[in-house]
């Protein structure tokens, strides 16, 4: 299974899925800072990549924000292909990789 | 009495040089099956993956009936489940096992047998499977997905944008255990003391917040650890240690994340890579 390194255009973190041992890495924004003992407040337009809790099949990811853009692979820009991509990371075989 | 396999029953049936005498036999009740009866097998797992499914029966006119079905499990730990038809006649025995390598807290399966007409269930067998370790009935155990030894599983998290803080999520259908997580900061020339703050939240509200014990000056690279059982420290050479509650079991949606006093604009995190004992949750 072939892996890719994606750019959140939400937050601009960078990560790497899956991992060499198959796992996929659920990327979720981190919150905007917050001071002075105030609780964080969620940051706008974020992604979050999680499988739904309350209906796994019923979408791909719990929040598509911004999108992503793919580093490994300049082909692969359009956010909602991305995230088909990663509904169908979860089912890829061994046998099925790129 | 039907004699055959129902419409979809792959099994393959051997000629037999033993016959059983089932008519009027005494036995354990669950292990009787009526025609509109099936297995359901629910598979949770963290990484691809099939699942076989060992089945042996005995039909009404004593032959013994094996079949093999193979269940595909996704890696989003979500439930993946199949209905298999059984035939008419005793349930010898069920066995699960993996086809293809896996750690013991990655793949956890449970089998029930259902009635079509009704919603009577019957557990016969749950628990993690692995390249070791089948789950089987009879004889088998009915395993919570929280018992016993996990999966440990090293994670290469995000890398945040320059200026930002680290989090991370524990993914859903996941409980993870938290053990260590390393992670540097690499601060820009602009003076300023940096203070982060290591935190653990519910999602929302944070549970755990420890600053470090001294300040990341301008121009620095400061390695940080966490781990379980460590204690709060600072080394001379831009090292910080934090320690971490023991048995830190976090379920899905908690994060593990920075908080950092003065952080600038070009301060720059590397990703956090993390030990974590993970379990499916439920």
């Amino acid at each position: 299974m072939r892996s890719h390194t994606f750019k959140c255009l939400a937050c601009g973190g960078t990560y790497t899925t899956p991992a060499s041992d198959g796992s996929i890495y659920f990327h979720a924004c981190p919150p905007l800072p917050s001071a002075g003992g105030q609780p964080p407040q969620s940051r706008p337009k974020a992604r979050d990549e999680n499988v739904p809790a309350a209906n796994p099949r019923a979408g791909a990811i719990v929040a598509e924000g911004a999108g992503v853009q793919c580093l490994s692979d300049s082909q692969l820009s359009e956010p909602a292909w991305i995230t088909e991509r990663k509904k169908r990371l979860a089912k890829e075989f061994p046998e099925d990789a790129e | 009495m039907g004699t055959a396999p129902p419409p979809g029953f792959p099994g393959s049936s051997y000629s037999s040089q033993v016959f059983l005498d089932v008519q009027g036999t005494a036995c354990d009740p669950t292990a009787y099956i009526q025609a509109d009866s099936f297995l359901v097998v629910n598979v949770w797992s963290s990484i691809v993956g099939t699942v076989n499914i060992d089945v042996t029966q005995v039909d009404p006119q004593g032959r013994v009936v094996p079949a093999l079905f193979t269940v595909k499990c996704t890696s989003d730990r979500s439930e993946n489940t199949l209905t298999f038809p059984l035939t008419e006649g005793f349930l010898m025995n069920v066995a699960a096992f993996v086809g293809s390598p896996k750690q013991t807290g990655q793949t956890f399966i449970q089998i029930v047998l259902q009635k079509a007409t009704g919603t009577a269930r019957a557990m016969l067998c749950q628990g993690y499977i692995n390249t070791r370790c089948w789950v089987a009935w009879p004889n088998g155990r009915i395993r919570q997905p929280s018992e016993g030894l996990g999966n440990m599983l090293s994670v290469t998290g995000t890398t945040p944008a320059a200026g930002a803080d680290i989090s991370e999520v524990v993914p859903t259908g996941a409980i993870w255990r938290l053990i260590a997580f390393k992670f540097s900061l690499t601060t820009s020339a602009t003076v300023a003391n940096r203070i982060p703050t290591l935190t653990i939240d519910d999602g929302t509200n944070s549970f755990f917040a420890e600053a470090a014990q001294q300040p990341i000056t301008a121009t620095t690279t400061a390695l940080m650890n966490a781990v379980a059982g460590g204690v709060l420290a600072y080394t001379t050479s831009a090292g910080i240690a934090w320690p971490l509650p023991a048995n830190l079991w976090l379920p899905s949606g908690f994060r593990i994340r920075t908080n950092t006093a003065a952080i600038q604009a070009a301060d720059q995190y590397t990703a956090p890579q993390y030990l974590v004992e993970e379990l499916i949750s439920g």
